[in-house]
């Protein structure tokens, strides 16, 4: 049982850490849920593994620590608040720069002088491609799992349009 | 009296509600409300430093569970003076923001409360789960007071932020599971116990556990190479965001003390110097090559916290009170920095703060505090900052890299200061009415020089700075006895552990 809890979190964690790698932002949230999946399991083996036995002193002879329990339903409570907001922010940051790459782009941003803050509106030739990306992310890679991603994408035309008509 | 070491956390955590619930829509009511309960968190922060500075540290049990079981809250002097750091500087941004940052998004003063929650809890608590617990409520709360205004740059920015953070709070569960699965217990006291008992078959993973945590509290404390982030997120957050963060950087700071300076005195120590040298050369290049006010900031706080952990590697007391007083001093400095930054920023309309010239006339008022505010942060006399140089140089005198940590600290000043002076020069001298420089576009807030409410924040804070400056011998006084206290780590543990009643200490043997 050790290997296979050893070998589960060890995969998940390398899942997850690999698609952290990736640079548009969905890969990344769902490497941080897994991510945080493998670190639930891992708080969760840490009072040691055993089955069948109670977690309350006095009824068993040998209890099994209840404290784990408490601290992973903390942590799931965490994680699972966190992913809802970057799930938002990350949908958020697309609407209104019309790409989903994690990266800043700041060299594009400071060294002209004409596009000062209203930089964004206007999206550059390779965001449009890089929109596309991101549709067919929000659409077929997350479509039956994020209910809320679609209405969210719902209004938009299968193609990729520029982010100006958005709020 | 023990019951007061609560009510930090207490009061802004039903602040926040109340603000949200009662005052919802009544941007007036909840300023007053915010404000009122801001200082009185400074209040009350003095009020438990004067009650700390009495003796050993004190303890709050939550739920009356003994030591080692249930969770307390640690009261010494360590955390009260981070307590009153903190409250000078949520009061003054608080007003600050007051001002009118706070009508540019929702719900600005329920966040600002729940972050302070977050970083009293912080400093209070005593269970390294709990403390990881505090983290996420500073951080959510930083979450929202970062992306506060919106914006693109701000959301691509804060999208970086939070994933970096999610990640940084992953690695603090696997490092806390760690130790408990090889100690125990999270009491940190009780760790800095049972740390030394652990069989020989273990050490490696308890090794493992206290250096991942340190890793998490370094990234926390922008120690390089984990600071490439803090560059990106400060200067994309709204200006009081930016300086209330300022203190963020220190929790880490405070934690490492806190759980390695207790329980794995020896681990991190090298690392730290380290990196902290290192933070001095990168801070320092990248203030030269920052094109935002903002940024030069930015780079300058890791050019400050490279400063911090040099004397948080050197050990002693001499050291604990550079580290506190420089600790105290960049905090204060920084947030001016940052509160002016974003002062220019609306001042020079659509060229926000960006370093290039012809931008309109700013006054002379916020020339003579960004020139005074600089003075002290990048630590020239007179102001504190150079007193801060000056004790930790003198608390590294006999480390055996002293020459060179010496040689780094004193060198890397010069670059910080070209860098700040380049931005004085562009801002307040190469204005558009300056001969040779023509009129840059500016949008339609330009040729609005900065009020004289946004200027008395920045103004409060340079007072702030004199004041250390004026009455150092007594701070250091103060933080002496502080760094007395925080090297006697028996005392610490026999506070927390063999306080009367404390039946844990025997139980849990």
């Amino acid at each position: 049982m050790e290997l296979l809890v050893a070998a589960a979190i060890g995969l998940t964690t390398a899942t997850g850490l690999y698609m952290m790698l990736r640079g548009s932002t969905f890969p990344v949230i769902v490497g941080l849920t897994f991510l945080s999946y493998a670190v639930n399991v891992f708080l969760f083996a840490m009072g040691r593994l055993a089955a069948n036995r109670a977690p309350i002193v006095g009824t068993v002879p040998d209890p099994v620590d209840p404290l784990p329990q408490a601290l992973v339903l903390t942590a799931i409570v965490i994680s699972f608040g966190m992913t809802a907001l970057i799930v938002v922010l990350a949908l958020r940051g697309f609407l209104e720069t019309g790409s989903d790459a994690v990266d800043l782009d700041r060299g594009d941003a400071d060294d002209e002088d004409d596009d000062l803050d209203d930089a964004a509106p206007d999206p550059a030739p390779d965001a449009t491609t890089a929109s596309e990306r991101a549709i067919r992310f929000f659409r077929d890679g997350a479509g039956p799992d994020e209910p809320e991603a679609d209405p969210g994408r719902g209004p938009a035309p299968a193609r990729p349009v520029p982010s100006e008509g958005r709020p | 009296m023990t019951g007061l070491i609560v009510l930090p956390i207490l009061l802004p955590a039903l602040t926040a509600p109340f603000l949200i619930l009662a005052l919802g829509y009544d941007l007036r009511a909840q300023r007053v409300a915010s404000i009122g309960a801001t200082v009185l968190f400074l209040a009350l922060a003095v009020t438990l430093y004067a009650l700390a500075g009495d003796g050993p540290p004190r303890t709050y049990r939550l739920g009356d569970w003994p030591a080692p079981f249930g969770i307390v809250l640690v009261l010494d002097r360590l955390a009260a003076t981070m307590l009153v750091l903190t409250g000078v500087l949520a009061s003054v941004v608080v007003v600050h923001a007051a001002a009118g940052w706070d009508a540019r998004g929702r719900h600005f003063h329920p966040l600002f409360q729940f972050q302070l929650m977050g970083l009293a809890g912080a400093f209070l608590t005593g269970d390294a789960f709990n403390l990881f617990v505090f983290f996420e409520v500073m951080l959510i709360a930083s979450y929202g007071l970062m992306l506060h205004g919106g914006g693109a740059e701000r959301m691509k920015a804060g999208f970086q932020y939070v994933a970096l953070n999610l990640v940084a709070s992953t690695l603090f569960l696997f490092a806390v599971g760690l130790l408990y699965a090889v100690t125990g217990t999270l009491n940190i006291a009780d760790l800095a116990v049972k740390a030394t008992q652990v069989a020989a078959g273990d050490r490696a993973l308890l090794t493992v556990g206290a250096a991942l945590l340190a890793m998490v509290f370094a990234l926390k404390a922008a120690a390089v190479p984990l600071h490439w982030w803090l560059p990106a997120a400060y200067p994309a957050a709204s200006a009081p965001a930016a300086a209330l963060f300022m203190i963020m950087t220190k929790v880490g700071i405070y934690a490492l003390i806190r759980i390695h300076g207790l329980a794995f005195p020896d681990l991190a120590a090298p690392w730290l110097a380290g990196a902290g040298a290192l933070g001095l050369v990168v801070g320092a290049v990248g203030a030269l090559a920052a094109r935002r006010l903002a940024e030069l900031v930015a780079y300058g706080v890791v050019w400050s916290m490279g400063s911090l952990l040099v004397a948080l590697a050197a050990s002693g007391a001499a050291a604990g009170t550079a580290l506190l007083y420089y600790a105290a001093h960049s905090t204060l400095a920084g947030a001016a920095l940052f509160l002016l930054a974003g002062l220019a920023a609306a001042a020079r309309g659509s060229l926000g703060d960006r370093l290039v010239p012809g931008g309109p006339p700013l006054g002379a008022g916020p020339a003579i505090l960004f020139l005074l505010a600089t003075i002290g942060f990048t630590g020239l006399p007179p102001l504190s900052g150079f007193i801060g140089k000056i004790l930790i140089l003198q608390a590294i005198a006999g480390d055996p890299h002293g020459a060179v940590l010496w040689a780094l600290l004193i060198g890397s000043s010069l670059p910080v200061i070209v860098g700040f002076a380049r931005a004085g020069s562009t801002l307040f001298w190469k204005t558009a009415g300056a001969e040779g420089v023509e009129p840059a576009g500016t949008g339609p807030a330009a040729l609005v020089p900065p009020g004289r409410s946004g200027l008395a924040g920045v103004a409060i804070l340079v007072i702030a700075l004199a004041g250390l400056t004026v009455l150092a011998g007594p701070v250091a006084h103060q933080l002496t006895a502080t760094a007395r206290q925080m090297a006697d780590r028996a005392g610490y543990v026999e506070a927390v552990l063999g306080e009367p009643g404390g039946r844990g200490r025997e139980a849990a043997r």
